[in-house]
C-alpha cells in the first residue's frame, strides 16, 4: 500500500476510533480499527508492508490517545511480523481459518499493548479485570469488524498487487 | 293580394293567441287549470329530479375535487410547518441542555469567585479500551497547564495530563490511573477516590473508625494542591469493611455522566488548601 494511500486511510480511521467507535462499547471493549487493519493486511501481504503499516497505524492511534506515543506500534509490530512469517497460502482463501488468525492477532496486540501500558507507561493493570472486561469484548468485536476488512481489503490488495502469471 | 291575406292571417293567428293566453292566464288565476297542469307536469318530475341531481352531484364533485385539493395542499403545508417545529424543538431542547450545563457553570464561577474557567467542547476520547481519557479543544494558548483540574456543572471530571496549543488530552477521575484526594461531606473522613477499568470509582484508605454509608457525598479535599477543595465527585454506593486491615473501602458513583460529556470548564487557576491549617497538628507533634 502506498504512503498517498495508507497516511489517510489510517489517519480516518484513528479519527474515527476516537470519536464514533470509542462510544459503542459493550462492557469494556470496542472494535480497534487500526489493529485490525494491519493485522488483515499482514495476512494478505507477505512482504514486510504489515510491519511498517504497524508502525505507522500505532502512531496514528496514539496521537489520540493518553498512552505514551508508541506504545500501539510496540504492540502491533512484533503481530505483523509474526504473521508476515506464515505461510498465507495455507488459510488465505479459508475465510474461518483467516478470522482464526486475525482473531488470534488481535488478542495477542492486546496482551502486548497491556505489558507496554503497565511496564512502559507505568499504567496499573488488574490483569483478570482487564482481560475478562475489556480484551475479551474487544477481541470479539474484532472478529466482526475482520470480515467486512477482509472483504475490501482483499480487493484493494489484488488492485495494488496484482499476480504475476510466468506463461 | 297575397301579402295582404298573409299579413290578416298573422294578425288573426296573433289575436287569437294574445286571446287565448289572456284566457288561460283568467282560468289560472280561478283555479280552472289546475288539475291540467298537474297532469302535465307529474310525469316530468322524476327526469327533472334526476337531471337535477346529476347537475348537482357534477358540480359537488367538481366543488369536492376542488376542495380535495385545497386540502391535499394544506395537509402538505401543515407537514411541513410540523417538520420545521420538530427540528426547531431538537433545537430548541439542545439549546437547553447547553444553558442548563453553562448555567451550572456560571453558577459555580459564581460561588468560587478565586478560580479561572475555561470552557471547552470535547472533541474526542481515548483510542485505546484501557484508558479513560477525552480531548478537549482548548490548549496551552487558551491558559490551558498540565495539571489543570477538569470540571462539570454536575462535578469533578478529571485532570490535563497533556496539552498542546490547540487541544488537551484529560485523564479522566474514573481512569484506572487516576487518584484524587477525597473526603466526605458528611463525616470529614479522608481517602483516596481511584479509578476503576469498569469505569467506576473506588474510594479507598479511609480510616477503620469512621462512619461511612451509602449515599454519603464524596467531596475533593483539596489536599496535595492538585484540585480545589469541595468539588463533587459523587455519591458512596457500598462500604467494604474489612476487619483485618486498617482501612475500609466504598465505591463511589460518580455524579458525571462520563460516556456524554461533551462541555467541560478546565479550572487554570485556584486557591489551593493553605497548608497553615496542618500547622497547629505539626506543632502538637513536635517535642
Amino acid at each position: 500500500m502506498s504512503l498517498q494511500l495508507g497516511l489517510p486511510l489510517f489517519l480516518v480511521s484513528a479519527v474515527l476510533q476516537s470519536t464514533v467507535l470509542s462510544q459503542l462499547r459493550v462492557f469494556g471493549g470496542q472494535p480497534d480499527l487500526i489493529p485490525v487493519f494491519v493485522i488483515v493486511w499482514a495476512i494478505f501481504d507477505q512482504g514486510s508492508e504489515g510491519v511498517v503499516w504497524a508502525f505507522f497505524g500505532g502512531l496514528f492511534a496514539d496521537l489520540l490517545s493518553g498512552a505514551p506515543l508508541g506504545i500501539s506500534s510496540l504492540a502491533l509490530m512484533p503481530v505483523a511480523f509474526v504473521i508476515s512469517l506464515t505461510d498465507a497460502q495455507l488459510y488465505r482463501h479459508n475465510l474461518l481459518l483467516m478470522l482464526l488468525f486475525a482473531a488470534g492477532g488481535a488478542l495477542a496486540y492486546h496482551i502486548l499493548y497491556l505489558l507496554a501500558l503497565r511496564f512502559i507507561a507505568g499504567q496499573p493493570v488488574v490483569w483478570s479485570e482487564a482481560i475478562w472486561y475489556v480484551t475479551l469484548p474487544s477481541v470479539l468485536f474484532d472478529i466482526v469488524l475482520t470480515a467486512p476488512a477482509l472483504s475490501i481489503l482483499s480487493r484493494l490488495h489484488d488492485r495494488l498487487h496484482p499476480r504475476q502469471v510466468r506463461l | 293580394m297575397l301579402n295582404t291575406r298573409r299579413d290578416n292571417r298573422r294578425v288573426l293567428v296573433f289575436s287569437a293567441l294574445i286571446i287565448a293566453t289572456i284566457l288561460v292566464i283568467t282560468l289560472g288565476r280561478s283555479g280552472v287549470t289546475g288539475p291540467v297542469v298537474t297532469l302535465l307536469t307529474t310525469p316530468l318530475k322524476p327526469v327533472s329530479r334526476l337531471l337535477t341531481t346529476t347537475t348537482q352531484s357534477i358540480r359537488d364533485m367538481t366543488a369536492e375535487r376542488q376542495e380535495y385539493e385545497e386540502l391535499e395542499a394544506k395537509i402538505e403545508e401543515y407537514e411541513r410547518i410540523i417538520a420545521s417545529l420538530q427540528e426547531e424543538v431538537v433545537y430548541l431542547r439542545e439549546i437547553r441542555r447547553d444553558y442548563d450545563r453553562l448555567s451550572g457553570l456560571v453558577d459555580y464561577r459564581a460561588q468560587h469567585p478565586d478560580q479561572n474557567l475555561v470552557t471547552a467542547d470535547v472533541i474526542g476520547r481515548d483510542t485505546s479500551s484501557y484508558l479513560r481519557w477525552i480531548i478537549i479543544n482548548r490548549g496551552t494558548r487558551d491558559g490551558i497547564r498540565v495539571g489543570h483540574p477538569v470540571i462539570s456543572n454536575l462535578g469533578l471530571v478529571g485532570r490535563v495530563e497533556r496539552a498542546t496549543a490547540y487541544a488537551s488530552w484529560v485523564r479522566l477521575a474514573n481512569d484506572p490511573g487516576s487518584a484524587v484526594n477525597a473526603r466526605l461531606q458528611r463525616s470529614g473522613a479522608e481517602g483516596t477516590v481511584i479509578g476503576q477499568l469498569q469505569g467506576g470509582m473506588r474510594m479507598e484508605y479511609i480510616p477503620q473508625s469512621e462512619l461511612v454509608e451509602p449515599g454519603d457525598v464524596v467531596l475533593t479535599s483539596g489536599l496535595g494542591g492538585t484540585f480545589p477543595p469541595g468539588i463533587v465527585i459523587g455519591r458512596v454506593t457500598s462500604v467494604r469493611r474489612q476487619q483485618a486491615t486498617f482501612f475500609q473501602a466504598a465505591e463511589v458513583q460518580s455524579t458525571v455522566d462520563f460516556d456524554s460529556l461533551d462541555i467541560v470548564s478546565v479550572v487554570t487557576s485556584f486557591n489551593p488548601v493553605d497548608p497553615r491549617v496542618f500547622s497547629d497538628v505539626l506543632e502538637a507533634e513536635e517535642p
